[in-house]
């Protein structure tokens, strides 16, 4: 950003107040603050006065002095009266009106200032520094070039009353607070010393001033366009979040579709090869029917693992609130549950032990989705468990939750593969060992769930000897008062 | 056990059908069958079944809800208190909920008796065959 575009110089085109440079809507905060100041600055040089005229023993032209004095109050209030009349009738102009204004204001106060001075002692009063506040303010509210015209015109001010008091076209008052020397303005080496020194102390201040402002602007406006750069990217990102989200949607949506399409095939070819299977179309031979089961073996996983697909694709589909959800009683649907498995679990001499503690609590949810639950867990400590082995569910409260723990005696999961047993599709290599058998969706299915009900999953495992998983959920009375 | 039931089947799926048919049959049960809600319309007011096996899905959507809501405004009071199995779990695509028996609170009730997903396990769905008609 180039200096001209920064403080809008002047000649800055009227422009919305959405268009207006860092500078004029810095300008415009502090025009208010000027003209406040102002009123201040007035009671000061009047209290000021007052006081000189009482303490010092001097003839100073009091009247003039006064006059000099209060016009500050008019002019201030012209200002005030113009700068609310522009902010109410014409606000999209108060970028460029705050610029004259305050150029007007500062070549105002200066002249006061050069009045005041030269009412009270010209070059020996040492009031002539109060010139270097207002290039101060000039340089930190107007751009570059204006604050260096107010400086030649406080320059130009300060030489006239010197060469006019020197010169006797204007009349010296002995300063009652001079730097000592009644006679200075006479002494033409000491009057050109001292305008020298003030005009480059001017000049060298707005130099400073100017640069440091500009330095200052540089950066906030550094920082302006890297908090815009900041909001767009936070912006970008939640679009893209969306659009994300979105996009597993459609993914799940499609997921879905296709499980779905391939499920009734599927269930077709199943039952046709069960009518062979049960010789309906007359004896079928020993190979053919060894060919036949182990088809049916196939099928039955493409079948598990369609199913599986469907299960997934559905809870994700679906909001988290949007599935009805109801009080459920954990131990009734454990119970559903391991009457399903038992059989299972049975013919191969695995034990499966209950302990149901007197205080589980209920838990808000989905009592399907709480079945698909159990069932994965229990068919995995099955599924991984040796034959004759024992297999322990307990269900209990802990705190504000219920606690549900399923632990087995079987292969358990190596340490290194523990992260990523809940990814989708991944099974351990221990598990594809031991059997063929799962489509490693359940353990998703299980966390979506777990995850949806604002609950938590522990794993604790050993390889070969066995996994505890254990499962928080929030109490009904719990989650129904969050 | 006496008499065998007789089942109508009403599934579009043709090879569902054959298959449901010859393993029902060779169970010991009467079957009729039937591709689509007008046929079976036809088969139940013809038949008069003992029961109903109706697949929920078929490729018109959920024209298996509408049949089964129309049974159940029958004007025969003895077709019209027919036992329902709904085959296939759709309740996940079409946001019902089955329920064997009852009406629940939340009133998200499908009027059957029993449902079964695909595949069908023949000696399953002969359990609930019995298990419907001894509740009837």
């Amino acid at each position: 950003m180039t200096e001209e575009q920064v403080h809008g110089a002047g000649g800055a085109p009227s422009a919305p107040n959405s268009e207006l440079t860092l500078s004029q809507i810095e300008l415009i905060e502090r025009i208010g603050w000027l003209i406040s100041l102002r009123w201040v600055a007035f009671v000061g040089v009047v209290s000021t006065i007052l006081i000189v005229r009482e303490v010092f023993v001097c003839d100073l032209p009091w009247t003039k002095l006064l006059i000099a004095a209060s016009t500050i109050p008019v002019y201030n209030a012209i200002c005030l009266v113009l700068w609310r009349r522009v902010q109410r009738l014409h606000p999209e102009r108060v970028g460029r009106s705050s610029t004259v204004l305050a150029n007007v204001q500062i070549s105002l106060d200066l002249v006061v200032l050069g009045a005041l001075i030269h009412l009270s002692g010209g070059l020996e009063n040492l009031f002539g520094f109060y010139f270097v506040f207002h290039m101060v303010i000039a340089s930190i509210l107007l751009s570059r070039r204006a604050a260096f015209g107010q400086a030649t015109l406080a320059v130009g001010i300060f030489w006239l009353i010197a060469i006019g008091e020197y010169r006797g076209w204007l009349p010296h008052y002995v300063s009652p607070v001079g730097i000592g020397n009644p006679n200075l303005y006479k002494d033409p080496i000491q009057v050109f010393a001292a305008c020298w020194v003030m005009t480059t102390s001017l000049y060298i201040s707005v130099y400073f001033a100017t640069s440091i402002t500009a330095r200052l602007r540089e950066r906030e406006q550094e920082v302006m366009t890297l908090s815009k750069q900041l909001q767009q990217t936070a912006e970008n990102l939640r679009t893209a979040y969306e659009k994300l989200a979105e996009t597993e949607k459609m993914k799940s949506r499609y997921l879905r579709k296709v499980a779905h399409e391939l499920r009734s095939p599927l269930a077709a070819i199943e039952s046709l090869l069960r009518v062979v299977a049960e010789g309906l179309h007359g004896e079928v031979p020993e190979g053919v029917l060894n060919t036949i089961s182990r088809a049916r073996a196939r099928t039955h996983e493409l079948l598990a693992l369609v199913r599986d697909l469907l299960a997934l694709a559905a809870l994700k589909e679906a909001p988290a609130d949007s599935a009805p959800r109801c009080t459920c009683d954990f131990k009734t649907i454990l119970e559903h549950v391991i009457s399903v498995i038992k059989p299972q679990a049975e013919s191969r001499g695995i034990h499966i032990e209950t302990h149901v503690s007197w205080d589980t609590p209920c838990v808000l949810g989905n009592p399907e989705q709480f079945e698909e639950l159990l069932t994965n867990l229990l068919s995995n400590a099955v599924k991984y468990s040796y034959d004759g082995g024992k297999v322990e569910v307990r269900l209990a409260r802990s705190g504000d939750f219920l606690r549900l723990e399923v632990a087995d005696q079987g292969i358990g999961i190596d340490e290194a593969e523990q992260s990523r047993i809940f990814e989708e599709f991944y099974r351990s290599k221990d598990a594809r060992e031991f059997t063929p058998e799962g489509t490693g969706l359940g353990l998703s299915i299980v966390k979506t769930i777990v995850d949806s009900h604002g609950g938590a999953i522990l794993l604790e495992s050993k390889k070969g000897a066995g996994t505890k998983f254990t499962v928080l959920l929030p109490a009904a009375e719990t989650a129904e008062e969050s | 056990m006496g008499q065998k039931a007789k089942v109508l089947v009403i599934d579009d799926d043709p090879d569902i059908l054959d298959t449901t048919r010859l393993l029902l049959e060779s169970r010991g049960y009467e079957v009729l069958t039937a591709s689509g809600p007008e046929e079976g319309t036809r088969c139940l007011e013809e038949g008069r079944p003992d029961v109903v096996v109706l697949d929920i899905m078929m490729p018109h959507g959920t024209e298996g809800f509408n049949w089964l809501s129309k049974l159940r405004h029958h004007k025969d009071p003895q077709l019209r208190d027919i036992p329902v199995i709904v085959l296939s779990s759709i309740h996940e695509k079409t946001g019902f909920r089955f329920h064997e028996g009852e009406a629940d609170e939340t009133g998200e009730y499908l009027p059957a008796q029993a449902f079964i997903d695909k595949p069908i396990d023949p000696d399953l769905l002969a359990s609930k065959i019995e298990a419907v008609l001894n509740r009837s």
